[in-house]
């Protein structure tokens, strides 16, 4: 048989199970409406932050736009994962491998320290989150410093970044 | 940002001038000029641009080299546009985009997207990464960009979308960058189809920066980008995804699967660190189609494989995969590749015409293109009245708004000479009319 989608798409078919585990877990599921431009949104930073944060290795690609990482690629499974959460399957128990929780686990660890240091935890923390570790590690030349490349590109509060940063910062996530 | 006016805007010391059967005379200034002197630069004259298209369409024997002439053009077109806006300053940068956009398709394996998936597959890389690996590796090329003051990991963040600058990183890759505006033009022009061409510089004209930094184009240019996505979709259609053409371009596939595993030849890399190699010995410059025809004629009249003689045979004598089952369609939504009946019916069929026909004389081939970026936040924008700048996809009266968004690409095929045993098998199982 050629090489074609029916190969590649086999690698990627457990990103819809585990966006949809972070979705609950973090509790944003809550704070977004399905198939809106935020739940798109929320894919694409759960999924940079699940391979970057996590060492999943899913095999998106990540570009550095205005509104931070985003994978062309992920655009084929906003509908997936639209469908399994309008079906209801979220609530359905989905067994993770080793490396699948370990990923799992380091994304929400780091999001929930956020989320004790910002007082909340929505799409526009997660945006800054995924932008502030994309500045530090994927982005060239990096800038010498993410906090005020983000402050001036995005025009947000120097205090929200500075306090997400923090945290980022005591994770050692940035290389 | 400092605003310059067009009188002041810097500009690129061109030191040669190229004809190009696009765009008439290309400049090329001199750290160009010597990226197009390299060996490996020079091999892009010898990878067609649409792989076999030639088999379908004579005339579509345009080649890589000329392509990647084509966008560094147009990056200087779009490039001196946001100059005069202002929204580019430094002519550094200029140059840098130029250069990526003159790199862009420096890793693009010989019959490009025919063998691109066997790496893709088997080792996990495409061709951005070849290009990235030639650009990094090999040391005409670094030596060149280094000599100039251009870093060669610049070029590669620009490549790969991870430059500093997200506006540049759209410039080289989005729906409407710099690669598609060319490679639509000159593959309608060499094809000889007539709308799949579009109007490159009403596009230029109306191209803005909106307050988030995001490429946009004007609403006096939307007809314009309306018709690029029309002679898109027909591109893709009648050219890119032809049946015939895909027939072949698998067919090509197969044959390199085969010889990859027949042969021992530097020039069939087995692994990322051969690639390398190949890269950084220069021994690249000779990787390209013509190599592999010269290969698979020495590799026929040798014969040591049965499978792969019959292939070669088909392919030379256009006998090859010919379509026997086409449930292609355009759609709205992104195929599930489990759930398709089609596909599904398509399986079947493959299990149950293996008594009939040798795995290598039949192949399936589905796959799922996107027409249009339909994301919020990537699609095109639009600056409307003057003010808000929205998504094409978003604005009222727009064709662009009930384009397909999807070409669904379901096929069975069968080689020439088996082609007529599997329609009879097909008819008498119910599958196609007879």
């Amino acid at each position: 048989m050629s090489v074609n989608i029916l190969d590649t798409s086999q690698n990627r078919g457990r990103v819809d199970l585990l966006v949809i585990q972070l979705l609950r877990d973090t509790g944003i599921i809550r704070e977004i409406s399905i198939g809106t431009m935020e739940f798109r949104m929320a894919v694409q930073k759960f999924v940079y932050l699940l391979q970057v944060v996590g060492g999943l290795d899913l095999g998106f690609k990540f570009e550095w736009l205005s509104m931070g990482p985003y994978s062309k690629g992920l655009q084929n499974y906003y509908q997936r994962i639209s469908k399994a959460l309008a079906s209801n399957l979220e609530n359905n128990v989905v067994e993770f491998s080793v490396l699948e929780w370990v990923a799992l686990e380091a994304v929400k660890k780091l999001l929930f320290n956020v989320k004790e240091q910002m007082g909340r935890l929505d799409v526009k923390v997660l945006e800054i989150v995924a932008s502030l570790i994309m500045l530090c590690r994927d982005v060239y030349p990096k800038p010498q410093d993410p906090v005020e490349e983000l402050v001036l590109r995005k025009k947000l509060l120097r205090e929200d970044v500075l306090k997400i940063w923090s945290v980022i910062d005591r994770f050692g996530i940035c290389i | 940002m400092i605003r310059l006016t067009s009188r002041d805007a810097p500009k690129i010391h061109g030191v040669k001038r190229i004809y190009d059967e696009v765009h008439g005379y290309i400049e090329l200034s001199g750290v160009e000029l010597k990226i197009v002197d390299s060996a490996v630069f020079q091999r892009l004259r010898f990878v067609r641009q649409l792989a076999a298209a030639w088999y379908v369409y004579p005339g579509a024997t345009h080649t890589r080299f000329s392509h990647s002439l084509g966008v560094m053009h147009i990056m200087g077109l779009v490039t001196s546009r946001l100059i005069d806006l202002g929204y580019i300053y430094s002519i550094d940068d200029v140059q840098l985009l130029r250069l990526a956009a003159l790199l862009h398709d420096i890793g693009h394996t010989p019959f490009s997207h025919a063998i691109e998936p066997f790496y893709k597959y088997k080792l996990n890389i495409g061709h951005e990464d070849l290009s990235k690996i030639v650009i990094l590796e090999n040391s005409d090329i670094r030596e060149i960009l280094s000599s100039y003051g251009y870093d060669p990991k610049t070029i590669v963040a620009l490549l790969e979308g991870r430059y500093k600058e997200p506006l540049y990183n759209q410039l080289l890759s989005s729906d409407v960058d710099v690669d598609r505006m060319d490679y639509l033009i000159r593959d309608a022009l060499h094809t000889g189809v007539a709308y799949g061409s579009i109007d490159l510089q009403r596009i230029i004209a109306t191209l803005v920066v909106d307050g988030e930094g995001n490429l946009a184009i004007l609403d006096k240019g939307i007809d314009a980008l309306e018709n690029f996505y029309l002679a898109r979709m027909h591109m893709y259609k009648t050219v890119y995804y032809h049946k015939t053409l895909v027939g072949y371009e698998m067919m090509l596939r197969r044959i390199y699967e085969y010889m990859n595993e027949y042969t021992e030849d530097p020039l069939f890399p087995k692994s990322r660190d051969d690639i390398i190699r190949i890269a950084r010995s220069g021994d690249i410059a000779l990787w390209h189609d013509d190599w592999f025809l010269g290969m698979m004629i020495d590799m026929y009249r040798r014969g040591r494989c049965r499978e792969l003689k019959e292939l070669i045979e088909a392919f030379f004598l256009r006998r090859g995969y010919k379509v026997v089952v086409d449930r292609s369609r355009f759609d709205m939504n992104p195929i599930d590749i489990d759930g398709d009946r089609d596909v599904v019916m398509l399986k079947e069929i493959v299990n149950g015409v293996k008594s009939r026909v040798e795995a290598h004389q039949i192949a399936l081939f589905v796959d799922d293109i996107k027409i249009l970026d339909e994301d919020p936040y990537i699609a095109p924008r639009i600056i409307v009245d003057g003010r808000a700048s929205i998504p094409i996809t978003d604005v009222e009266n727009s064709v662009v708004r009930v384009i397909p968004r999807r070409y669904h690409i379901k096929r069975l095929y069968a080689i020439g000479s088996k082609w007529q045993d599997v329609r009879e098998y097909l008819t008498a199982k119910g599958f196609i009319d007879a």
